[in-house]
């Protein structure tokens, strides 16, 4: 795992000492070449351009032995090297990479924002945000306490985040998304497989659906708005146990139990094919034409 | 010979299996260690009771259907804890975290409407939404067992990994598990109300899955 690289090049530092160092790196790349970046804490942006070549600017962080960027043209690794406890070093990278360059980037604390890129993006980091506005045909970015926004023209994204928000915006295809107390909104084309789950957050779909597609959401407590052209095909199956459902396709939910406030609303629109689920405890739920 | 030559031979001892010189070597030395000569005594007798037990048990009702229904999980979650003892265990924390989720969901599951044709799988175990027939209130309390034993194996990896999260950061961890179990406490109050609502036997599992998958995340990137 590349997270590893950290470890190695911290035990490997041995100059004492720390002084301010602005840097300034240049490595020769594939325009199609993968890419890896680790910094532990501060800040990551990438851009992407028109050259095959990278090069890495910026201020290397207290505690900061230098920054390693090594590797071959088709795999350039970038990686601030520290000692000791490296999540307390931070550093602000300025990235420029290939357009066509596959991403991978790795850190604990550091945001990380990615624009224009068009290969594959992988992001993780722990505790801040993640921003990718990208042409990629895939991105997953997976964060704890930060919020996650993507825009892209992405025919499969995975998207997680614990303590923030998701938001989505030009995807299709397939899309998983989860948070727990953030909120998830999708806004793209059409696709063929998508499941949103919260806990608590709200989950706003925006989209359509293909033909057979699945569209799966689910929260405990969080509101779920579905907008969805007003002539799609599809089979809904919707319950809420104590929140409401409006239901702008026309058909009415019914209750389901004598005891309790369940609800449930089946109904097919059009020639149906797509599954829709929607299932929540206590959020409400709306179905809304576009 | 010592002590422990003599401990290595004394089954052959007392099989009557050793070769005369052999033999004759370690009469020697019990005739002048009062210590083995005790551990002969004690083997020889328990050997002795060992061959007046019955030679077969029959248990007084067939056990198997019941152990036959369980094996597939628990053996998911065996082999997760052989590679918690013998492997590194925090990835075998998120190993059993795992198998406790293919294994509790294989429990808690309603039956499976008419497949629907998916164009992608996203993840084995994934939550996609099903409404069947409730499970049955022990299956129920057995599963949450599961889960609360390895939302615990996962609280511990977290724990020892704790001092590389920010403060932020865990004030943040601890907020959100809190919002689950919260969501957790008000459907098993659902539950109540509605005991054989299959809707909220799912969302009761899959909540305490993605509890867990939350768990699995935070310790994974803790480790960057």
């Amino acid at each position: 795992m590349v997270m590893k690289r950290l470890v190695v090049l911290a035990l490997l530092a041995s100059a004492p000492g720390w002084a301010a160092e602005r840097i300034e790196q240049r490595h020769s790349a594939a325009s199609d070449a993968l890419i890896e970046i680790e910094n532990p804490a501060g800040s990551v942006r990438v851009m992407a351009w028109d050259k095959d070549e990278v090069e890495v600017v910026g201020k290397l962080g207290r505690g900061a032995q230098g920054l390693d960027v090594s590797g071959s043209a088709r795999h350039v690794l970038i990686g601030v090297e520290t000692e000791g406890n490296p999540h307390g070093v931070h550093s602000d990278l300025e990235v420029r990479v290939p357009r066509g360059s596959r991403l991978e980037i790795a850190s604990f604390s550091a945001s990380i924002s990615v624009e224009g890129v068009e290969g594959l993006v992988r992001a993780e980091t722990v505790n801040s945000g993640i921003t990718i506005a990208s042409g990629s045909p895939e991105v997953a970015a997976e964060t704890v306490n930060g919020s996650v926004e993507i825009s892209c023209p992405c025919r499969r994204v995975e998207a997680s985040a614990v303590n923030g928000a998701i938001r989505i915006r030009g995807a299709s295809g397939v899309i998983q998304a989860s948070t727990v107390n953030g909120e998830l909104v999708v806004d793209g084309g059409a696709f063929a497989r998508a499941q949103l789950e919260s806990v608590n957050g709200r989950v706003e779909f925006r989209g359509d659906l293909e033909r057979d597609a699945t569209l799966d959401v689910e929260t405990v407590g969080g509101n779920v708005e579905l907008g969805l052209p007003a002539g799609v095909s599809a089979d809904f199956s919707i319950s809420s146990f104590s929140g409401s459902i409006v239901n702008d396709f026309g058909a009415e939910p019914r209750r389901i139990s004598r005891y309790t406030s369940e609800q449930e609303l089946e109904f097919s629109a059009g020639s149906g094919g797509a599954a829709v689920r929607v299932q929540t405890l206590s959020g409400a739920i709306r179905l809304r034409k576009r | 010979m010592i002590c422990a030559e003599f401990e290595d031979r004394l089954d052959d001892y007392l099989d009557g299996s050793l070769a005369e010189p052999e033999f004759q070597e370690l009469e020697l030395h019990l005739a002048g260690c009062g210590a083995c000569r005790e551990q002969e005594r004690s083997l020889r007798s328990l050997l002795l009771q060992a061959a007046a037990l019955p030679r077969e048990q029959t248990p007084r009702r067939d056990l198997w259907p019941e152990v036959a229904a369980r094996l597939e999980p628990r053996d998911a979650l065996s082999e997760a804890r052989r590679a918690l003892r013998n492997g590194g265990w925090l990835p075998a924390a998120l190993g059993a975290a795992a198998a406790v989720l293919l294994a509790v969901a294989t429990l808690l599951r309603p039956p499976e409407p008419a497949p629907a044709p998916e164009p992608q799988a996203l993840e084995p175990g994934s939550t996609a939404l099903r409404a069947g027939s409730s499970s049955e209130p022990t299956e129920v309390l057995a599963a949450e067992r599961e889960y609360a034993q390895a939302a615990t194996t996962l609280l511990a990896a977290l724990h020892a990994r704790r001092e590389r999260l920010s403060p932020e950061t865990l004030a943040a961890v601890e907020n959100n598990l809190q919002s689950i179990d919260d969501a957790l406490a008000q459907i098993r109050a659902a539950l109540e109300r509605d005991p054989g609502s299959g809707a909220l036997n799912h969302l009761l599992a899959s909540t305490h899955q993605r509890k867990l998958k939350v768990l699995q995340r935070i310790v994974r990137l803790s480790r960057i």
